[in-house]
């Protein structure tokens, strides 16, 4: 019983996700979404995590060529730490990196904004009034989301390319040229593209958990409270899990390309 | 004409409405009455389709709209305006973005010049001036909640439904809105449904009083039937009540 | 429409007003923070302590939460023995150096980062929530007035329980880690299990496990610190406590991201 009930409530809840994530892409086929109110979306997510996105990407990189620094240093490699760490960064950290500040900054505020507007109901009387919650309010932060994460994991791979080269600099002897230089050798299409896939990945799961959670809020204040935690966790563990998954899904795609290249 | 029949509404194990029947005809006052968690707002949202009930009818002017699909819904809604308990004003928008919401919605071909003058009437209605380009935030709780009333009375429902439309506020802004129900069905032949825990103002403006009780109906009648009433609760909501108003409403 | 006219006077007013702005709300909440911070580091030095209270917050910070950081972590390990193997292909063209440099990686940053980052938003949020909706429903008052000061009640146990608590999952967690990327070891880059360890061996010292742990205690005192100060100043409404759990996860994150990078640089003299 002890691990029967909660995996239930587990289960129960990623079902309930995935319905939702449904619910959600039905009304994007069938509705038109005000475009100003994406754009709005696009708006305050992208300002809310700039400066968190900027100054975690730019430790990040800056992290990345202290930590290669000194195992590169062993085989006399150097020369290949700005590929190495661009392309670290592109293929796995940038993506997730992107996932948890938006996690922490938007997925909680999200939840917490339609979770207040559920227990006041807002959300009800939105229905009664003769629109649709889902069109009028979910949609758009759902893609006001995904559109934003594509621009924040732009803007942290350079801040990432920045501390990185200025790192290099001071502790490895690295001319920024050369740090630059070695990026296009190492930084190829495909993973560029799984980079993007795994963005894409990351930033759905996101959306998605924020407004389900949200949109399901029960229980008035501390429902409220509650619905923050779930949605912290959740958004957590899942992106942990779904960057297990991806990595995998991606080398077995990587694979089956070579395959049918070669 | 509204009539609900045989309604049953269940959450989990938990049965909240064990076959409610009720008819309510046009212009009428209907206060329904009850202890906290006996299924009142749960009846109002099974009637606007918030809720879905288990079995039983929901006739609306003889159709049947309890198995309408959310798309279906909307014309119901247009007929049916409901008040909630909480403001429910939407935060991100000024108090005159709120009362033409529910306008701009259900009358698309209204021009501009017609919904400011709509909005301004309905703010009059419910006496609030200048305050059209305020946040919710930024007004008191009683003004909100008329302007609330005033969001949902702008698109003309025929029938209104308030969900404890006077809990929590001052006696003043209480009387002010019960004056502005009886007077909405009075003068535009509105029909109403108050959910309430109130039987001074059951007694003062309704044409009849339904309480509720474990989700079943307990008793039903004019007002002046109500007083005479032998179900205990009933003489317990009516214990308040002074000898003076008694006869007074009697007479 | 409304939106619109207001995302134009923001994006028109952006550069000065927005910066000036944040420089300004930063730095008040910086000098409310220290205040709070020496107020918190004076307590904890200063008898008399709360053991009770400490022994039940370790139990819920360090018993509860180990099993989900330890399963999340299990595939963060492998997912980033795949990543390193592909690296490693393409700098030296062979998979041979993997399970060193990736036992290496476990143990100075994946083990305390990947932990820290799971328990801000296990405990950290937790802790944040609880503290603000003790403040917003005045129970935080009430202990004031029962003369129960809530530095040392509340604060300092969760300080200290997560340090401790934060220390012992790492080294469960490394263990995982370590666990898992021997199993992909084998599987997917024909590795023996004795091959593996062996690799293992001639790569790290036990200098890279303690520093990791060093990681995690600095860690462990992070997210505690600044998951109560944004409870304490949680504005009333359900709304407050939202905004300030959003704060302090995304404040956690990023000092978690600076205090790693300070540490790996500080560390990159030792090893």
């Amino acid at each position: 019983m002890v691990i029967i009930t909660p995996a239930i409530r587990i289960l129960d809840g990623v079902g309930g996700g995935l319905m939702f994530l449904g619910e959600i892409i039905r009304t994007l086929r069938k509705y038109k979404i005000d475009r100003e109110a994406i754009l709005t979306q696009i708006y305050n997510i992208s300002m809310a995590s700039f400066f968190t996105t900027a100054s975690s990407g730019f430790f990040v990189g800056a992290l990345m060529s202290v930590q290669f620094n000194m195992q590169l240093r062993q085989f006399g490699a150097l020369s290949v730490l700005g590929g190495l760490s661009t392309s670290a960064t592109v293929r796995e950290l940038g993506p997730l990196l992107i996932a948890f500040m938006l996690s922490g900054k938007v997925g909680a505020y999200t939840s917490a904004e339609l979770g207040i507007m559920r227990v006041t109901e807002q959300i009800d009387a939105m229905r009664c009034l003769g629109t649709n919650p889902m069109q009028y309010l979910v949609a758009p932060r759902f893609l006001g989301i995904i559109i934003s994460a594509f621009f924040l994991l732009f803007l942290g791979l350079l801040m990432s390319i920045l501390g990185g080269v200025i790192l290099a600099t001071l502790v490895a002897d690295l001319s920024p040229s050369e740090f630059i230089n070695t990026i296009p050798m190492y930084v190829e299409g495909h993973s560029v593209l799984s980079g993007l896939f795994k963005c894409l990945c990351f930033s759905v799961l996101l959306a998605t958990v924020c407004t389900y959670k949200g949109y399901t809020t029960t229980g008035g204040a501390k429902g409220v409270g509650k619905t923050v935690l779930a949605t912290a966790l959740a958004t957590m563990v899942g992106l942990v899990l779904l960057d297990w998954f991806t990595t995998y899904l991606a080398g077995v795609l990587l694979d089956t390309w070579r395959a049918i290249t070669i | 004409m509204l009539e609900v029949k045989n309604l049953t509404k269940r959450f989990g194990s938990q049965e909240v409405l064990k076959g409610i029947s009720l008819a309510i005809s046009e212009g009428e006052i209907l206060f329904v009455l009850g202890r906290s968690g006996t299924g009142k707002s749960v009846l109002l949202k099974n009637i606007v389709g918030l809720l879905k009930p288990e079995s039983g009818q929901i006739l609306l002017e003889g159709r049947e709209i309890s198995k309408l699909s959310e798309e279906e819904y909307f014309e119901v809604r247009k007929m049916c305006g409901m008040v909630f308990q909480h403001p429910a004003l939407f935060d991100s928008l000024t108090v005159y973005e709120n009362v033409a919401f529910g306008l701009r919605r259900h009358f698309p071909g209204m021009t501009p010049e017609e919904v400011k003058k709509r909005v301004t009437e309905c703010l009059d209605l419910v006496h609030l001036e200048g305050v059209e380009d305020k946040l919710p935030p930024q007004i008191s709780y009683g003004m909100q909640k008329r302007v609330s009333l005033a969001r949902t009375i702008a698109v003309e429902p025929r029938y209104l439904l308030f969900d404890e439309p006077t809990t929590g506020l001052d006696p003043v802004t209480t009387n002010a809105i019960n004056r502005l129900i009886s007077e909405l069905s009075r003068k535009l032949n509105t029909t109403s449904i108050v959910v309430s825990h109130d039987m001074h103002c059951a007694l003062e403006i309704a044409d009849r009083i339904a309480v509720l009780d474990q989700g079943q109906l307990i008793a039903l009648g004019t007002p002046s039937e109500l007083l005479k009433s032998q179900v205990p609760l009933v003489k317990d909501f009516l214990a308040e009540i002074t000898e003076e108003d008694r006869s007074r409403w009697l007479s | 429409m409304i939106l619109g006219e207001r995302l134009q006077s923001k994006a028109v007013l952006w550069p000065f007003e927005y910066l000036g702005g944040e420089l300004i709300k930063v730095s008040t909440t910086l000098s409310r923070f220290f205040d709070y911070l020496s107020e918190m580091l004076i307590t904890l030095m200063t008898p008399p302590f709360r053991f009770k209270e400490f022994v039940t917050q370790l139990y819920l910070i360090g018993y509860k939460s180990t099993p989900v950081i330890l399963f999340s972590i299990s595939f963060a390990a492998t997912a980033t023995i795949l990543e390193y193997a592909f690296h490693m292909k393409l700098v030296i063209q062979t998979a041979a150096l993997v399970p060193g440099f990736a036992a290496l990686l476990v143990f100075r940053e994946l083990g305390p980062v990947i932990t820290a980052f799971l328990l801000t938003s296990k405990v950290g949020a937790g802790m944040n929530a609880e503290l603000g909706t003790m403040q917003i429903t005045e129970q935080v008052d009430a202990l004031k007035l029962l003369s129960v000061d809530p530095m040392r009640y509340l604060v300092v146990p969760r300080f200290v329980a997560t340090i401790l608590s934060s220390v012992v999952i790492v080294i469960f967690a490394d263990a995982t880690c370590l666990f898992f990327e021997m199993v992909m070891s084998v599987r997917h880059l024909d590795y023996s299990w004795e091959g593996f360890l062996t690799a293992m061996n001639q790569f790290t010292q036990f200098k890279d496990f303690y520093l990791g742990l060093v990681k995690a205690a600095v860690f462990g005192a992070v997210i505690p610190t600044i998951a109560c100060f944004y409870g304490f100043n949680t504005q009333p409404g359900a709304e407050g406590v939202g905004r300030s759990t959003t704060q302090s996860v995304v404040s956690n994150a990023v000092s978690i991201i600076i205090m790693d990078f300070i540490l790996t640089y500080l560390f990159s003299y030792l090893y």
